[in-house]
């Protein structure tokens, strides 16, 4: 009987350990609240700005009055959404150098940075010369933009959905689940068309910013991201 | 007795308990990008390159496998190919210098070249010297070879191009999800990949250039490839529908010994 006891404790300590292991084994270093400590008092910290929430990729989707998606630029200097719903707004934003980043494509996803020279870009044909670097480092500890020779060598025209690690893209997608899953500790530092260098955190699509969605249906696209420029138009790109 | 029985009972519990639990612990953890480690398996290498595929232009025809109903976003497969044996590689090869062409990511649509030394390729930690590129030219027009260092030594470099849709970049083919860049929109003609071997006329009016893919082979040779189709047996544009059977890839390339610095053909 004794022996029984001892062994059978042994279990239980075993099973304890276990599943503490299991519990505490797959969670990511997500310190709690993704929200929390987005504001470090320098950067500019946007939450749940709404994308074309009426767009729809494909056919006959539910409560969704339309086909694709209009295409919005965003201003990093006084935060304006600007949208491009018609010809007239074409004409009037994209090839002037009045925005900073573009959100594009399905669920208005794809970001690029204000530059004429790329086919695909939404500023093709302005003269904006924006280029932007990824670099794999946590947001604040970015703290200087790169070589003007690294942004000219920058290959990276959109940042969308990322296809491997290697992949310029702010985030994977699930074949799982047709969830997007943004890319924990990726900035992005940006040449922007006044010639600033600014770095950007591109943090989630899904409202509320949640730390992990399971839901398909979860209201998309509200964009949360952070930014910091540089307005003295030096590199330092410090934030803590 | 009973008292016995029911210890017993509870031990034979827990322990079942113990490996189930186990079980989840071993299983949930594991990432399903990883594609399945099989080092263990060794397989020496010993294949001398093949040189009667040289100067000419060679075809692979339908290399790949049909995408299940309903499931067309499994990237599960990923596939070999060796562009000197001109021959599919079985998965077991994937340590070895005996493919050049890797298939991987969604749709197996992303290629990559043979490279031991970047941790990140399907080889990784072999001895092959691989990589890929991509040129916005025509397969004619490309008669170079290309520096060393222009070549691409990652996991699923070229795939979707940034003219359709989900692009990636430069690609080797246009994803039209919803049928409109190429077609009227209609619902057989949505979902459809174009490869871009030849240039393509959109319905905007502009025409995407042709691409062509260069590979750096497992073992240094060159080869310069055209992208024709993903779709089996069909080889016309006009003739893909949303359900054709995919993905099976078709192209034609020429092979060029290590140290070459021209795609010439002989033969």
């Amino acid at each position: 009987m004794r022996k029984m006891k001892t062994i059978l404790s042994k279990y239980n300590l075993l099973l304890v350990l276990l599943v503490s292991l299991v519990i505490t084994s797959c969670s990511n270093n997500e310190d709690g609240d993704t929200s929390a400590g987005l504001e470090d008092g320098k950067s500019t910290v946007i939450r749940d700005l709404a994308g074309d929430t009426n767009g729809s990729m494909g056919e006959g989707v539910d409560g969704k009055t339309k086909k694709g998606f209009d295409t919005f630029l965003f201003r990093f200097s006084d935060k304006k959404q600007i949208w491009i719903r018609n010809a007239a707004d074409s004409t009037q934003y994209l090839k002037t150098k009045d925005w900073d980043i573009a959100f594009t494509g399905p669920y208005n996803s794809e970001v690029y940075v204000n530059k004429g020279s790329y086919q695909y870009n939404p500023g093709y044909g302005g003269s904006a010369t924006s280029a932007v670097v990824k670099i794999d480092n946590p947001y604040a500890e970015v703290t200087e933009a790169p070589s003007d020779q690294e942004f000219s060598a920058s290959e990276i025209n959109k940042i969308g959905w990322a296809f491997s690690d290697a992949a310029n893209g702010w985030f994977f997608y699930s074949l799982d689940t047709h969830l997007m899953i943004p890319i924990k500790n990726r900035t992005y530092v940006i040449h922007l068309p006044d010639g600033k260098y600014a770095k950007l955190e591109l943090i989630n699509a899904y409202q509320g910013n949640p730390p992990t969605v399971t839901n398909l249906n979860w209201p998309a696209p509200y964009f949360t991201f952070r930014y910091f420029v540089q307005n003295d138009g030096s590199k330092n790109l410090k934030t803590k | 007795m009973n008292m016995k029985n029911n210890f017993k009972k509870k031990v034979l519990l827990k322990a079942l308990l113990l490996s189930f639990l186990s079980v989840l612990f071993l299983a949930s953890c594991s990432n399903d990008d990883e594609p399945v480690k099989d080092d263990d398996v060794e397989i020496i290498d010993d294949t001398p390159s093949s040189t009667s595929n040289y100067y000419k232009v060679l075809r692979a025809e339908n290399f790949g496998y049909t995408l299940a109903d309903g499931n067309e976003l499994e990237d599960k497969a990923v596939l070999y190919y060796s562009l000197v044996d001109n021959k599919a590689v079985g998965s077991e090869y994937r340590k070895t210098s005996r493919w050049d062409l890797g298939f991987s990511g969604l749709y197996s649509s992303f290629l990559s070249g043979n490279n031991g030394a970047n941790t990140g390729n399907l080889g990784s930690g072999n001895s092959a010297i691989g990589g890929i590129y991509i040129v916005e030219q025509a397969f004619d027009e490309v008669v170079n070879v290309p520096n060393d260092a222009v070549f691409k030594t990652g996991d699923r470099i070229y795939g979707t191009d940034d003219a359709g849709d989900f692009g990636g970049g430069v690609g080797w083919y246009l994803y039209d999800f919803d049928g409109i860049f190429v077609r009227d929109g209609a619902y057989d003609n949505a979902h459809i990949a174009y490869a871009l071997g030849e240039p393509l006329l959109l319905k905007s009016g502009n025409t995407v250039p042709a691409r062509t893919l260069i590979v750096k082979t497992a073992k240094g040779d060159y080869a310069k490839i055209k992208m024709i189709s993903v779709y089996k047996d069909i080889l016309k544009r006009e003739d893909y529908t949303r359900k054709s059977p995919k993905m099976f890839f078709t192209f034609e390339y020429v092979l060029v010994p290590k140290g070459s610095t021209k795609f010439e053909i002989k033969k």
